[in-house]
């Protein structure tokens, strides 16, 4: 292993190793690197690392919560006297099992599911803290008869700024033609792929009219009745962080599981959404690709997670414990096979686009 | 009333019973009208729409409805000099009409869906119609006339090919082409004599709404979403022009005689005529109050009737040849005349008693109506409508037992058995209003009581305990599947008939007939729940084990508290064992305990429980949990 660090920092070269920059791969304990691909992909989202430390000097909690054991995780690597080197996270593995039943086992676990579960638990527990807080401060301020400035528990999280965005369903009635909106909350779109595509093309077909009728009629209140709509989905607010998951998973009826689509879709470095809706508050909003989860394998329970991140201008592969320099030319390699013959494949599962003009 | 569907009841989705609380005569429409058609010879107007009911105007004075329907009329077609008129409607049937007398003749049931658009060749008395399910159906009027109860086969050609739901349809009167407009935002055109598809014209970016075709069937107009007004060539295959003359979607279309000239109605509340020979020279005939839906030409064509999505029916002159030529034509502001129409109900909430209902209609106007008797019992006028809501709160917690809608624009009443149980609803005869009953605690059922009430008149329901409710004779008493087609309706006065009899014997499903027929079992509904004793309780006065276990028990939910009160006394505090209360216990209030029933005080959530509560209502406002409710008690020192 030790070969393989000093190989790394050679190919990095001593001058260009970017100060205050560690670069750590994370021991695997038994198929928990659905876990380490989704937590380098997120310790290399600065806006996300940042705030975890952040939040790591101002706790001074002793309780122990998934996010204690985040930032101490992440603290830990970013104080590190080596460059390069490995790192067990078993604190956050061993609360991470106790947390949710589903992870506690040796089994595959889906990345996506972990990141899901990761991002609302933490923002539940920022949001939990902060209205214990208000509340402590609530009785402070009563006993000496100020006027309290508690948080108002709708206020988002710092994960929300981060992560949150808005989509909105328009559906227009075919009978009045009244158009109603509908806005709900994402922290990532799940985006259906199909072969030979881009992700562009793929967000563009997210975002197609539906038609709603027969026995599945829209009830319109201008009409007071059930009438055909046609219903799309559109992003009216893009989130700092856009992650976007590729369902590669799909289930299929006939083997009674589900089966993996390796379908070739393009991810681009620069990306634009064009599926924003006509109020949409920032629709011109550039991002640029800064972590990809890939899964590695024939199916959602065989195989293996990696992920690549882009630091500093170059990008390196994060497969567990190890770490490598790779060409920004590779990433092509993750894009998806042109044909269905092979089983098995290295693509593209969770990607992670930051807006360059964020936060 | 010559087709019925057939079917046995096991083959049949589940059949629900529904009644719309009306006037004895709507004269009035209440909300939309969709079609219009004038009978010049009688100086007749018939208009229909989203009430359901065909109205026929005599000299612009109301002469009669024509019901039949249960859900929106789409289209009408005024067929054989007058004689006969065909309607198409959201119920899915398209009927036939005897338009003097005013009765229905048959029913077609052909259509899956929504039957949106009619079609008429006058010269070869064909109807075409089409709608939701995509599917276009050619009609020979004179074989439809002639159907009977006996001989109710009737065959039809269909034209096929189309991909989405069809809104438009026109046809020539020699019959020779037929054009559809649907989502697909193509025209489909076919050879009607011989149902031979033809070809497709693309060129509207919408759902394509009106359809004229020329009396040679060489030119089309189309009415599109996308905001334009295309005249299209049959022979050449192509737009020819695309008029721009509205600022949203155009619904409606008009053709004089000629083609020379085309009348548009849209979305935005305009009607236009354009010159067809110099499309730049429009004039705006009028500014409607609401999205025009529909228009006809008046006996001497110099003015157009205008349907709208609201519910008057306004006349306006049109401008001449003189007017397009000199560019002089004054808009009047005010109509020729006006057929005016009522209010729709917009909102309806349930009050929390589930048996009166508080409306607010078009007019604002906000008004109380009593379910078990299918009729307003209050008009509240031009009120605060939440307001009055918030007034008329009471907590009290009685379940759901039916649905409403308001398709119609009157209230409509939904009575089945599927996740609203009609017959959920036990209360007890002194809280129903119901005078004069010796015993005043006895438990009766809204949904069975509605239901006696309904089918009074039909033959066999008897009831012997005596009618608490009525409901008005002409109230309407639709049968229908469940989010489907309507199986029978006819009004509750006429179900003592024979021929209404032997329907409605076939159609009345078996859970309504075991409920009202039979002096049926009553079937309570039940509430679980646990009993504890407050801290405060001595634990002397209490079994050992009581302590360690609260009481689960089960009782019926219309149980008031004073009951369960009297059951603690008896059975927890005494050495009694323990048995849901409220069964044949008439107990005496004092116990051996020398404790009175008032000196038991219960609370839920940490909230005291008035004695008259019952269980269900605790469960519903104070517990609101669905989870299994926790009464403690404890004993108050007098």
């Amino acid at each position: 292993m030790g070969a393989n660090i000093s190989q790394l920092e050679r190919d990095i070269g001593s001058e260009q190793f970017p100060s205050n920059e560690h670069y750590f791969g994370l021991v695997n304990f038994g198929n928990t690197c659905y876990s380490n691909s989704v937590l380098q992909a997120l310790y290399f989202c600065r806006p996300f690392r940042e705030r975890v430390l952040e939040y790591k000097v101002k706790n001074k909690r002793t309780k122990e919560t998934l996010l204690t054991c985040l930032a101490d995780l992440f603290h830990s690597i970013a104080t590190q006297k080596k460059k390069v080197g490995s790192i067990a996270p078993k604190k956050f593995i061993a609360r991470l099992r106790k947390e949710k039943e589903e992870f506690d086992n040796y089994m595959q676990q889906d990345a996506h599911e972990f990141l899901n579960f990761l991002i609302n638990h933490i923002s539940e527990i920022i949001l939990a803290e902060r209205q214990q807080n208000s509340t402590t401060n609530n009785v402070k301020s009563k006993s000496s008869g100020e006027n309290g400035t508690a948080h108002c528990p709708s206020e988002p999280s710092w994960v929300h700024e981060i992560f949150q965005g808005i989509l909105t369903s328009e559906t227009r009635c075919l009978n009045c033609e009244t158009v109603s909106t509908k806005d709900e909350d994402f922290f990532d779109l799940q985006v259906d792929i199909e072969q030979n595509t881009s992700i562009t093309h793929c967000l563009r077909s997210f975002s197609n009219t539906e038609t709603l009728c027969s026995d599945n009629k829209f009830k319109c209140d201008q009409c007071s009745s059930y009438q055909e709509a046609q219903k799309r989905m559109r992003v009216k607010k893009l989130p700092a962080i856009l992650a976007l998951h590729l369902k590669r998973f799909k289930y299929v009826e006939q083997y009674n599981r589900h089966i993996k689509v390796s379908h070739r879709v393009v991810f681009p470095l620069e990306l634009r959404l064009f599926n924003t809706s006509d109020d949409a508050l920032n629709p011109d909003r550039l991002y640029d690709l800064v972590a990809v989860v890939i899964h590695c394998g024939s199916g959602p329970n065989r195989g293996h997670y990696i992920s690549i991140v882009k630091s500093h201008g170059f990008w390196l592969l994060f497969d567990d414990d190890q770490v490598d320099k790779i060409d920004a030319s590779t990433i092509e390699d993750f894009y998806g096979l042109t044909a269905d013959t092979q089983k098995s494949s290295e693509t593209g599962y969770i990607l992670f686009y930051q807006s360059r003009e964020s936060l | 009333m010559a087709t019925i569907k057939q079917g046995s009841q096991s083959t049949r989705k589940k059949v629900q019973v529904s009644m719309v609380i009306c006037e004895a005569e709507e004269k009035k429409h209440r909300s939309g009208i969709n079609a219009l058609q004038l009978d010049p010879s009688l100086d007749r107007l018939y208009s229909a729409g989203r009430d359901s009911v065909i109205r026929v105007y005599e000299h612009e004075k109301f002469l009669h409805g024509m019901e039949h329907h249960t859900d929106w009329v789409n289209d009408i077609v005024l067929c054989c000099g007058g004689k006969n008129l065909i309607s198409a409607s959201s119920d899915t049937t398209v009927k036939v009409w005897n338009a003097h007398k005013g009765f229905c003749m048959s029913t077609l049931r052909t259509h899956k869906d929504y039957v949106k658009a009619l079609a008429y060749a006058k010269d070869r008395e064909q109807v075409a119609s089409a709608g939701l399910d995509k599917s276009i159906y050619l009609w020979d009027i004179n074989t439809l006339t002639a159907l009977t109860a006996l001989n109710n086969t009737v065959t039809t050609s269909s034209l096929m090919g189309s991909k989405e739901s069809i809104y438009s349809l026109a046809m020539n009167p020699s019959g020779s082409i037929i054009v559809s407009g649907s989502t697909e935002k193509v025209l489909r055109i076919w050879d009607a004599r011989t149902c031979a598809k033809l070809f497709k014209l693309k060129g509207h970016q919408d759902n394509v709404k009106a359809l004229v075709v020329s009396r040679d069937g060489n030119q089309c107009l189309s009415g599109s979403s996308d905001g334009s007004i295309r005249l299209w060539s049959l022979v050449a295959q192509r737009c020819v022009q695309t008029i721009r003359v509205h600022q949203d979607s155009v619904w409606a279309l008009l053709a004089t005689e000629n083609f020379s000239h085309v009348i548009s109605g849209g979305r935005d509340k305009k009607v236009v005529m354009t010159d067809l020979k110099n499309t730049s020279n429009s004039i705006t005939v009028c500014n409607e109050e609401a999205p025009i839906l529909k228009m006809c030409f008046t006996a001497d064509h110099h003015a157009i009737w205008v349907s709208t999505s609201d519910s008057n029916i306004r006349c306006w002159k049109l401008p001449t040849d003189k007017h397009f030529t000199e560019d002089s034509f004054e808009q009047t502001f005010a109509p020729l005349s006006i057929i005016p129409g009522g209010a729709a109900i917009k909102k309806a909430v349930v009050l929390n008693d589930k048996r009166h209902i508080l409306t607010e209609d078009t007019h604002g106007n906000v008004a109380v109506y009593d379910v078990l008797r299918a009729k307003q019992v209050e008009d509240l006028g031009k009120v605060d409508f939440k307001e009055e809501e918030k007034n008329r709160f009471k907590m009290i917690y009685v379940p759901n037992w039916f649905n409403t809608d308001l398709k119609t624009g009157m209230l409509t009443v939904h009575l089945g058995q599927d996740e609203v149980d009609c017959f959920s609803a036990w209360v007890s005869a002194r809280d129903a209003g119901i005078k004069n009953l010796p015993e005043p605690d006895l438990k009766v059922n809204y949904g069975k009581l509605l239901l006696q009430a309904l089918f009074k008149h039909w033959r066999g329901v008897e009831t012997d305990e005596g009618q608490y409710f009525t409901v008005p004779n002409h109230v309407p008493l639709i049968l229908s599947e469940v989010g489907g087609r309507t199986l029978y309706r006819m009004l509750v006065g006429d179900a003592g008939g024979e021929t209404e009899n032997t329907l409605l014997s076939e159609t009345v499903p078996s859970w309504v007939i075991s409920n009202i027929e039979e002096n049926s079992q009553n079937k309570f509904i039940k509430v679980q729940f646990y009993l504890q004793p407050h801290s405060s309780v001595p634990s002397h006065l209490l079994k050992q084990d009581r302590m360690k276990k609260p009481d689960r028990l089960v009782a019926n939910d219309f149980i008031q508290c004073r009951k369960v009160a009297e059951h603690i006394l008896e059975k927890l505090l005494g050495d009694g064992t323990a048995s849901s209360p409220g069964g044949d216990a008439d107990s005496s209030t004092l116990s051996n305990n020398g404790y009175n029933v008032d000196q038991i005080e219960l609370t839920c959530n940490e909230q005291v429980l008035d004695p008259s509560m019952d269980l269900r209502t605790v469960k519903h406002f104070i517990w609101k949990s669905s989870s299994d409710l926790t009464l403690y008690y404890r004993i108050l020192n007098k």
